[in-house]
């Protein structure tokens, strides 16, 4: 089902290139820091790494988690290393290039790692599996935050890197590892909190939940505001660069809530469509002014966010896609499919 | 009808020590090609030979969706929307429960969650039963009620340590239950893998095949009896009884034959439960309607204005108020008769209640009603399923649902054949008489 584009509609992307043949789908996938590499980590378990600079080629299998990959990450500011988690319960630091060895560290062996993050300067790793947080340093686990009601679904850390909030059934608790013995602020929501996302200005953060409902958190007075009317659980959620609009899915639109001033409550979000089938991913490119969305009946959108309703464009994957994300200039995003395949699209400046 | 190329799902529940980790390794082990990931729990009996295992930790979320409130298996969400990206890997899923684990969170998981019903099906609940010691826990173990409810399949495992009247007995019990599940009898788990793996159990067009005949229904009356034409009226003389009065119901037949006071059973419930009309000594019965009679302490009679022949239901056994036929003057006995237990024999609180009606229901009563009850006693009733025959309407709507979620859809028409329709609910403390009556009062 290709989306109808409307034809005065001034085009953002440019060639779309696509490598297949990948050993499953892939499961989540991250820029290097310079833009040339992409990691995919499937959910059939291998991590690859694929180049990017032009038409994309994996160049290196690397074993990734035995049971599926469900999170990488690559190191902030650092060419090299990449970071994993997935079914085995480990967290795994890669090479790219392969010039040494993956570090390993088990962190949980009866759970799974569901993500890892790195802090902004890259000094620090966070991972959750379980009911567990733990942070990393380049020597091992340094921090492991264990009081949790409920097994952790996402991971997100403060912009400038002074907290990492967990989301869970639940709520949301928010844990600071410089202090050893921080105490957690809890932020209680009566539902199961499946993804956050913390505003690049500090301001938010936002859950999607299993309710059909999407949660804002005012950090500074946990106060929270609620939106319903979503027609499914929410999975996908974006901040723009500067923290003021959130993308999210929930369904086959992409709706857009406008932050800034007194908040979204009350206000009327924006409304874009695709092609009516249910999103996977939504994303707003980290500079620029682009935000792209992809859907499980395999449409890849870019719209201008300056003019989201002339201006933008479509295009049709061979597959259901099943990741999304944009490279660090804001000038490609990748797109994973169930075809076992990745591709990147160009966008025009 | 498109093919359902979503991945099967089936959920394995028993007692601790019931055979369900033998059973699960047999499962695996057999030669069916299929591939097949498993979800224990993390209490697993003895590990599992399997190249898939996913530790489940059995979290139950409570969630709000408008007006139902529900719950719902967290952890099961998340291991299946995580297993659904390796599609190519495999072909079945197997859920293993703790032997403690209520399967009503397990199987609304597969309701609330639009992912999951997009891309799984469940295909059945598979309940084992150990046949030497479940007596010990049936009664101070409600997790053992509840997951014999819950089940389409169950397997009475464990037969070689038990003898056969044993075995009956317990089967007898399982039935009175839960009427819809199909029971095997097992040892060291032996069971056809398709007897576990393809049940369709949540599917609609099985809903179809939901058979009144399981039901072992109780009625109202105590006795049925039939009886040929004549040229008179029929008439029942009765002595003074332990009531003062009696519900008395008459219902034209074919012919005063066993198969005609079979056929007519499937009507004479929601008319003899349909608000009798008091009558006095030497009143007249019109077939069709129940007739309350004030038996008093002098006796009474009663006349069924009917040449043809003709079933009579009677809420009390004839010895109890010594009740006599004739036609006219003429001593008569029916054709064919037919004696009820009356239902407080059980006093098992999970039971299953069967509903049937010939010719239509109104679909804004039966919707009402539904929706009441669902909301009102939706926590007791664990499984529910039917195939109705809707006023207006061509074709059969079949639905099933757990606990106070439905799903339902329109079916094959009826064409020819009989419309009736039919109803099941599997709970605990069901009122059969008000269900009963509230079916009734939906039909057309």
């Amino acid at each position: 089902m290709p989306g109808m584009s409307d034809p005065t509609m001034q085009s953002l992307l440019g060639s779309v290139e696509r490598v297949d043949g990948l050993p499953g789908l892939p499961a989540d996938l991250s820029w290097s820091p310079d833009g040339t590499r992409l990691a995919a980590g499937l959910g059939d378990g291998p991590v690859v790494i694929i180049a990017a600079g032009g038409s994309p080629d994996a160049i290196s299998v690397l074993a990734g988690h035995d049971g599926g990959t469900t999170s990488v990450a690559w190191r902030p500011r650092d060419a090299d290393l990449v970071a994993s988690g997935g079914l085995d319960g480990a967290i795994r630091v890669w090479s790219a290039s392969g010039a040494h060895a993956a570090r390993v560290q088990e962190v949980s062996p009866i759970d799974w790692v569901q993500r890892v993050a790195w802090r902004g300067d890259g000094a620090l790793l966070a991972g959750i599996a379980g009911r567990a947080l733990v942070v990393l340093d380049d020597d091992g686990i340094t921090r492991r935050f264990d009081d949790h009601e409920s097994t952790l679904t996402d991971l997100a850390w403060h912009p400038r890197g002074r907290a990492i909030a967990v989301s869970h059934y639940g709520g949301l608790t928010s844990w600071s590892p410089r202090h050893a013995d921080g105490t957690p602020r809890r932020f209680r929501w009566k539902g199961s909190s499946l993804r956050l996302a913390w505003s690049p200005d500090g301001r938010h953060v936002a859950t999607g939940d299993q309710d059909s409902t999407v949660h804002f958190w005012i950090m500074k007075n946990g106060k929270d505001l609620q939106m319903w009317g979503y027609p499914r659980k929410v999975q996908e959620l974006s901040w723009d660069s500067l923290g003021r609009h959130l993308a999210t899915g929930g369904g086959p639109e992409v709706i857009v809530w406008d932050c800034s001033g007194a908040g979204p409550a009350g206000t009327e979000p924006l409304v874009l469509d695709v092609d009516g089938t249910p999103l996977v991913a939504v994303a707003f490119a980290p500079a620029g002014r682009a935000m792209a969305a992809v859907t499980d009946g395999g449409t890849l959108a870019v719209w201008d966010m300056r003019a989201p309703i002339s201006a933008g464009g479509q295009v049709e994957l061979p597959a259901a896609a099943t990741a999304l994300a944009w490279s660090p200039d804001g000038r490609r995003v990748a797109v994973g499919d169930a075809g076992g395949g990745v591709s990147v699209a160009g966008i025009a400046a | 009808m498109t093919t359902d190329d979503r991945v099967p799902v089936t959920v394995l529940t028993g007692f601790l020590g019931s055979g369900k980790t033998t059973l699960l390794n047999r499962i695996l082990t057999e030669e069916h090609g299929k591939r097949i990931a498993v979800i224990e729990n993390e209490f697993g009996e003895i590990g599992v030979d399997n190249d898939l295992v996913v530790n489940a930790d059995e979290e139950i979320f409570e969630m709000n969706n408008g007006c139902i409130c529900c719950t719902v298996r967290g952890d099961l969400i998340r291991i299946l929307s995580t297993l659904m990206r390796r599609r190519e890997r495999f072909d079945h899923i197997l859920i293993e429960t703790t032997g403690l684990a209520d399967p009503g969170p397990v199987a609304q998981t597969f309701f609330m969650d639009d992912e999951l019903a997009e891309r799984l099906r469940l295909d059945g609940i598979v309940t084992v039963v150990d046949a030497k010691h479940v007596w010990q826990h049936v009664d101070d173990a409600p997790e053992v009620a509840e997951q014999v409810a819950f089940a389409d399949v169950i397997l009475v495992n464990k037969t070689d340590l038990v003898d056969p009247p044993d075995v009956d007995r317990l089967e007898g019990m399982l039935c009175t239950m839960n009427a819809v599940a199909t029971v095997h009898r097992t040892t060291h788990g032996e069971v056809d893998i398709d007897a576990i793996l393809a049940i369709g159990g949540f599917s609609l067009e099985h809903a179809l095949e939901v058979d009144p005949a399981f039901l072992q229904p109780t009625y109202p009356f105590e006795w049925a009896g039939v009886f040929g034409a004549g040229d008179d009226d029929l008439v029942i003389d009765l002595d003074p009884g332990p009531d003062e009065a009696i519900d008395l119901l008459a219902l034209s037949v074919s012919e005063a034959s066993p198969a005609a006071l079979d056929e007519v059973l499937a009507v004479a419930t929601p008319v003899f439960t349909d608000g009798p009309a008091a009558i006095a000594s030497g009143g007249v019965m019109v077939p069709g309607h129940t007739a309350r009679l004030d038996v008093g302490d002098q006796g009474a009679s009663i006349a069924v204005h009917s040449s043809g022949a003709v079933a009579i239901f009677t809420q009390h056994g004839p010895d109890e108020f010594r009740m006599r036929f004739r036609r006219g003057i003429a001593p008569t006995e029916p054709a064919a008769a037919r004696g009820f237990a009356p239902d407080h024999e059980h006093d098992e609180s999970v039971t299953s209640v069967g509903l049937t009606a010939l010719g239509d229901l109104d679909e804004d009563r039966l919707k009402e009603w539904l929706g009441t009850l669902l909301q009102e006693k939706g926590v007791d009733i664990f499984r529910s399923k039917g195939v109705l025959s809707i006023a207006g309407e061509p074709r059969r709507y079949v639905f099933q649902g757990v606990h106070m979620l439905m799903d339902g859809t329109y079916g094959a028409a009826w064409g020819g054949d009989e419309r009736r329709s039919t109803l099941v609910f599997i709970g605990r403390d069901l009122d059969r008489e008000a269900l009963e009556q509230g079916f009734a009062a939906c039909r057309a």
